[in-house]
């Protein structure tokens, strides 16, 4: 919607685009010295950036995806994290990510938790209860009105490969559940087919855990706002997110893989300062 | 037929002087009942665009130049050079640029429904931004005449068929995103050839302002309205526009 219809960008040659964009930043990154760019879409006489990464040659790349073949082979062969993104609950990030890590080992690749992705929504309360309480405005309002998208403009001619086109198709004949931004689901089904997950911080982490050995993903993104939450709420999410479910998950499968994707030296950094926030009160 | 290290398909039939058929959105998925009507006076050649069904790949095409040259070789590979040449919307943008680039490279001319020029003050409508199932109405009075022309052929893979249908979409999207506007208005004057234009009175895509922006841009150009029709006028009414088109290209004498 935004990139083409907004924009204007021909959806037709955005993946080339994207691809020629990705070797100019790398060039760009590891060249100790300015140098000319002349491609298909981007010319640049000079190119020379200013500041430069720290590590050498580049810092991971990680890439989201909807279930397009060419972006898991793309990450499989560049070792990027191919990054699920999925508004649309663990059960439509299945399929993608088995054709993700079908890819991998078609290429001779490690299973490597770590190059993998997945994003998804999350509101944590002391119970259950409250967690119903205080997420289903910002859920219902999220499904409703940050992510619908009027079918006219869902899908621009070549936005979606070919290969994209015929897996989508083949989930669909499976029975398997795709990703439905032209519709609205009921706050029933946003917590039936997993779009948000919601609980204690030990009902979270369970899911959370189950979720991340079932796709065989390394890299938790956490949307921790939603909808229309407000800072305080926000907050009192991302504490309890931070010190009471994350600490039950970091053990997830460092013992066995090397992650190359994350810095090292920030995998357990220090709190951020500040002062706590007050939790919302849950009227009876 | 080999084309720059790709296949395109050239449908053929009939016999006489050729008279060359480049269709419209969506392409030609199966044989449409207006060429029938054509080879029964002329030998009709449709090549097909570069990816519309049986056209030649066409991800390396990135500008108006590469498209206007694509067309050329293939009307030449198709031995159409200096036949009388029907282009339909997105294929009648092409054949009109064909014969302002090229004179003598097009006899008689006929443009369906042109698209390749956009005004702001009578916007063309947005063919790639319809609800899903909608396209067909857009696209001829008549939907059902579209949707049955594109849907999967007995014995067809249904995805397939799909997957080709979006190609063709793509392939469209390749050339006119996002307006529909290839340059060709400044080049409208060139045409040497006379030419009729072809209309349809329900034509949900072209405003009917726009037959004039073609009329008067054209010199000696003819415009006939096929009542009825909508953008793809060949779909809604192959007879009446067969006729009309062996009328125009017949003018001469053959």
């Amino acid at each position: 919607m935004d990139t083409c219809f907004a924009y204007g960008q021909n959806p037709s040659m955005l993946r080339d685009r994207y691809l020629e964009a990705c070797e100019l930043i790398k060039r760009a990154w590891s060249e100790s010295q300015p140098f000319p760019f002349n491609g298909r879409f981007y010319k640049h006489r000079y190119v020379n950036i200013w500041p430069r990464p720290v590590q050498s040659p580049r810092p991971p790349i990680w890439v989201p995806g909807g279930g397009a073949p060419e972006t898991w082979r793309m990450c499989g062969e560049q070792g990027y994290v191919y990054a699920a993104l999925s508004y649309f609950g663990y059960e439509t990030a299945r399929g993608v990510l088995h054709g993700y890590w079908e890819e991998i080992t078609r290429q001779g690749g490690e299973r490597n938790p770590f190059q993998a992705g997945y994003l998804q929504l999350v509101g944590v309360a002391e119970t259950r209860q409250e967690a119903l309480y205080l997420y289903r405005e910002p859920a219902e309002y999220f499904y409703d009105k940050c992510l619908h998208t009027n079918p006219r403009f869902a899908v621009p001619p070549g936005y979606a490969t070919e290969s994209a086109v015929r897996f989508r198709a083949g989930q669909r004949n499976a029975g398997n559940p795709v990703a439905q931004f032209t519709t609205t689901p009921t706050f029933e089904q946003i917590l039936d087919r997993g779009y948000v997950v919601l609980g204690s911080p030990d009902e979270v982490a369970e899911c959370l855990r189950g979720i991340a050995e079932s796709l065989n993903v390394g890299q938790l993104m956490l949307l921790a706002h939603f909808g229309n939450m407000d800072r305080e709420l926000t907050r009192y999410n991302m504490r309890l997110l931070a010190e009471r479910v994350a600490p039950q998950l970091r053990d997830l499968f460092s013992d066995r893989w090397p992650d190359h994707w994350w810095p090292p030296n920030a995998r357990l950094a220090p709190e951020v300062g500040g002062t706590a926030p007050r939790g919302p009160t849950v009227s009876a | 037929m080999d084309l720059a290290g790709s296949s395109a398909r050239v449908w053929s039939l009939g016999s006489g002087d050729a008279v060359g058929y480049l269709a419209g959105i969506g392409g030609l998925p199966r044989w449409p009942q207006v060429l029938d009507q054509l080879a029964t006076q002329r030998r009709v050649v449709a090549p097909s665009l570069p990816g519309f069904p049986g056209g030649a790949v066409f991800r390396q095409l990135d500008s108006q130049l590469d498209w206007l040259l694509a067309a050329r070789d293939l009307l030449v590979a198709s031995g159409l050079e200096g036949a009388d040449l029907v282009g339909v919307s997105i294929g009648a943008a092409l054949a009109a640029d064909v014969a302002a680039v090229w004179p003598g490279l097009v006899r008689r001319l006929v443009l369906i429904s042109p698209l390749g020029v956009f005004d702001e003050r009578q916007p063309t409508a947005d063919i790639f931004a319809q609800p899903p199932g909608q396209l067909g109405r857009l696209l001829c009075a008549d939907g059902t005449r579209f949707d049955e022309h594109v849907t999967v052929a007995d014995g067809g893979d249904p995805v397939e068929w799909s997957v080709q249908s979006v190609r063709a979409m793509e392939s469209a999207a390749r050339l006119l995103w996002p307006l529909g506007d290839t340059g060709l208005a400044s080049r409208l004057e060139r045409i040497p050839c006379p030419a009729l234009l072809l209309f349809g009175s329900d034509d949900r895509v072209l405003p009917a302002g726009m037959r004039d922006v073609f009329a008067q841009a054209i010199a000696g150009s003819r415009v006939q309205v096929v009542q009825r029709a909508g953008h793809l006028v060949d779909l809604d009414d192959p007879e009446t526009v067969a006729g009309l088109i062996l009328d125009h290209i017949d003018a001469a004498g053959h």
